[in-house]
């Protein structure tokens, strides 16, 4: 059941009423069965095997908290990633693994006829695995405090509010929660329903309505004109964006409803000034994660290394995240191109001071800064959005034709109303340093606004077919 | 009380904002339909129109003169070949721009090999029937001084497709004859009574959902897996062929007749054939000599796959990109063939 959809709300409703209800002993027995049922809805088999990881997890967890030999402890941590890491690269790369295999025996010149599978991609298992994954590290590295029991744990790992799309939540930030006594508060209620009004109107009217736009015309880029591809791009951009900030944002305000806190995922990302500050604003779950169990421990390793250790250790960071993203070697690159991006930005500390001394007027180099890294964001986004490199290759080629087309004044109008109220939201959030802004604003105007949007976001997934959130496909 | 009226203040300026933004995003415009008396659904003129669609995406407008493509006026250019197209929602071609419409390659086509001013109009129409397509014809076609007029038929059209509110075609004592009841019932009364609703973005939306929840629908969208309903997919009515067999065939002998005997050297009426049809209709257009293209032929020289793959949505569904090149190319070549023929009897 998506998060877009009627069937959704009336479960959201229904469970938060009996959360509230049952005693407070039953609620993360109640949790357990909202997450399993959450996520039959969607497929009963791969629950099985959600269930068949909680449980293996949780039992390593055990055996490493309790072994005192820091050998042994090292095993068991090997064993357990290894176990989850098989499991997504099973799911998720196996096809990718063996396409790419057999296209490079065809480019050697080799006939073959391998075995391929198709194997489908069970929902969410990117996210729910490096949410276990950290819940591992956190016991080894000692940073859990907590111990937890294996109903809490379960809840944990098949958190529904996180668990299509992420925020990819911490064991030592979640399990202490969940551990927790929840008293009912009005405020928790107001603040997720907020959260989930301002999230369906940037995931249904910015996000799939750009979408609709974008599918067309990165499908077939050979048929429209450059203003119209170049249209598509940007609007990319923030169909992205807008989509999974949309979702995080209704994520967060799930979760509020039942008094959990949660990531914040986004911080007006587009308003960045450089690429390290886009990673620092863009899916701030992810970031910290391949920070705190990938690029830390890299660094360390290259140490030596100086910058160029940092270089190397981002290199494979960022190729290592755009391959999270998607079993495609368009996401590999996308990730390459992110940390070629960051590798330059450090090779080249002394030229940036020296342009920022031509430039005194602070202001405007900022605004010149954020133009940069939007464009280097935008080029980058070609690569994750196109279904391979010749596609990718077409809209960069269209780009530079140069041609308007008959409808060039209608596109631009199109991709302006939705850049000024993309920014128009993020300038609120950012000026008023909050994501739930409808709470800014007094009683009546809000309850009148949020009454308009939920009129029309209703109207408009009534007649239109549900798209799926981006980010639920990874 | 004063809570109340901010919340309404609010509630009209968000609405209003809404509009603006349905609007200038287009993600639905006011409609670019309404019910005419004489013809039933038509396209409204100067109506912007943009339909992003499962299978494509079409932006453009209606002209000024209530069709689609270039407007040329009612009164023809002496030297100019003008020729008419009428048919369903492949004719009307909502799915691809304007520019890549067979229409275009048609024109553009002959105008090079005939070395003439050549103006193809198109009046195509989704929903229509072969009934409905003789009521344009006669009602907005003629008025525009054709040469030639293309009449795109499918096995469908020749059956009761009942999709549009349409007027009723019937025989009184062997002629054809139109009434405008369809204006008189319930729905249509509904439909005019709030028919400047649909001049707004929001008001059409929600003109949609009235649709979804009139066709017994809205239950499905809301309990998705859960519903018992039919699903939306299945939902769609098939075509019975055999549903008032007899009374169609009778008025569709009638309309070809008529059609025949246009055959002067005024206008040239050509059925296009689409695909096949029941055989005791082509023993009907044999009988009558009236002039077909069999672009059925043609089509099926290429897979359903090369003519109505969208890559978009992968899924089957009018023709695509490809198929209306090779369509625009066919009736190219046919019509030169025709044109020469008239020419040299001339």
């Amino acid at each position: 059941m998506q998060f877009n959809s009627f069937i959704f709300l009336f479960f959201i409703t229904l469970v938060s009423v009996l959360y509230y209800l049952v005693p407070p002993k039953l609620r993360n027995y109640l949790l357990l069965l909202s997450n399993y049922l959450f996520y039959f809805y969607f497929d009963f088999v791969f629950a099985m095997l959600l269930f068949v990881l909680t449980s293996i997890t949780y039992f390593l967890g055990n055996k490493i908290n309790d072994s005192t030999d820091h050998g042994k402890k090292r095993n068991l941590v090997v064993f357990a990633v290894v176990i989850n890491i098989l499991a997504l690269a099973f799911f998720k790369y196996f096809n990718f693994f063996t396409e790419s295999f057999i296209s490079l025996l065809n480019l050697l010149g080799f006939n073959n006829n391998l075995f391929t599978l198709k194997i489908l991609l069970p929902l969410g298992i990117s996210f729910y695995i490096f949410q276990t994954l950290s819940y591992i590290l956190d016991i080894y590295y000692e940073t859990l405090e907590v111990k937890s029991n294996f109903v809490e744990y379960a809840v944990f790992a098949s958190f529904f509010p996180t668990i299509v799309a992420g925020p990819i939540e911490r064991a030592s930030r979640l399990l202490p929660q969940i551990k927790s006594q929840k008293e009912f508060k009005l405020n928790n209620i107001k603040e997720g329903t907020y959260l989930i009004i301002i999230g369906l109107f940037r995931k249904v009217l910015i996000g799939d309505a750009c979408g609709k736009i974008v599918n067309h015309i990165f499908a077939d880029p050979q048929y429209y004109s450059s203003i119209e591809v170049f249209t598509a791009v940007i609007l990319y951009t923030f169909q992205i964006y807008n989509d999974f900030a949309g979702y995080s944002s209704m994520a967060r305000g799930v979760a509020k409803l039942l008094g959990f806190d949660i990531f914040i995922n986004f911080r007006q990302p587009y308003f960045a000034t450089s690429v390290a500050d886009f990673w620092r604003r863009w899916h701030i779950s992810l970031s910290l994660w391949l920070k705190d169990y990938l690029f830390v421990p890299l660094q360390m390793k290259y140490r030596r290394y100086r910058m160029w250790g940092n270089i190397i250790a981002m290199m494979i960071t960022f190729t290592l995240c755009g391959f999270w993203h998607g079993a495609s070697w368009t996401f590999i690159f996308w990730g390459f191109l992110h940390g070629f991006y960051m590798s330059f930005a450090l090779l080249s500390v002394k030229q940036k001071q020296y342009f920022k001394k031509l430039m005194p007027n602070k202001k405007s180099l900022t605004i010149l800064q954020a133009a940069i890294t939007f464009f280097l964001i935008t080029f980058a986004w070609i690569f994750f959005r196109a279904e391979n490199f010749s596609n990718a290759f077409l809209i960069i080629e269209k780009l530079f034709e140069f041609s308007t087309g008959e409808f060039a004044f209608r596109f631009i109008k199109i991709l302006f109303m939705y850049l000024s109220v993309s920014f128009l939201l993020d300038y609120m959030e950012y000026k008023w340093d909050t994501d739930i802004i409808l709470l800014k604003l007094k009683p009546p105007v809000r309850y009148a606004i949020s009454v308009a949007i939920l009129f029309i976001v209703f109207a408009y997934l009534i007649t239109s077919d549900k798209a799926p959130f981006i980010y639920a496909q990874f | 009380m004063k809570n109340f009226a901010i919340f309404t203040i609010f509630f009209v300026f968000t609405l209003l904002f809404f509009e603006i933004y349905l609007r200038f995003t287009e993600i639905i415009l006011p409609s670019y339909v309404y019910d005419n008396k004489e013809l039933g659904r038509t396209h409204k003129p100067s109506a912007q129109v943009n339909l992003i669609e499962a299978e494509g995406f079409y932006m453009g407008e209606i002209n000024y003169l209530g069709y689609t493509g270039p407007a040329y006026p009612k009164e023809k250019n002496k030297d100019a070949i003008r020729i008419a197209l009428i048919g369903d929602s492949y004719i009307e071609g909502f799915q691809l721009f304007e520019r890549h419409h067979f229409r275009g390659y048609l024109e553009s086509g002959l105008s090079k090999s005939l070395n003439k001013k050549i103006e193809v109009l198109n009046f195509g129409i989704g929903g229509v029937d072969l009934r409905g397509m003789y009521l344009i014809y006669l009602k907005k076609v003629m008025d525009y001084n054709p040469d030639i007029v293309l009449f795109f038929v499918k096995k469908d059209d020749l059956v009761n497709k009942d999709v549009l509110p349409t007027p009723e075609a019937y025989l009184d004592k062997g002629e054809i004859n139109f009434n405008s009841d369809f204006l008189n019932n319930q729905d249509a009364k509904l439909r005019q009574k709030f028919a400047f609703v649909r001049d707004y973005s929001i008001g059409n939306l929600f003109k949609e959902v009235f649709e979804v929840y009139h066709t017994g629908l809205l239950f499905n969208k809301i309990l998705d897996k859960l519903s018992f309903n039919t699903p939306l997919n299945e939902s769609k009515k098939p075509v019975d062929y055999n549903e008032n067999k007899d009374m169609f065939f009778q008025l569709n002998k009638e309309i070809l007749k008529e059609l025949n005997s246009k055959d002067n050297t005024m206008y040239h009426p050509i059925i296009v054939k689409v695909n096949d049809f029941p055989l005791y209709y082509e023993e009907l257009l044999d009988s009558f000599n009236i002039i077909q293209f069999p672009l059925k032929q043609e089509l099926g020289k290429y897979s359903l796959q090369d003519l109505t793959y969208w890559k978009a949505s992968k899924k089957l569904g009018h023709w695509n990109h490809y198929a209306h090149k090779i369509v625009g190319k066919y009736l190219k070549e046919e019509i030169i063939t025709f044109v020469n023929k008239i020419s040299s009897t001339d």
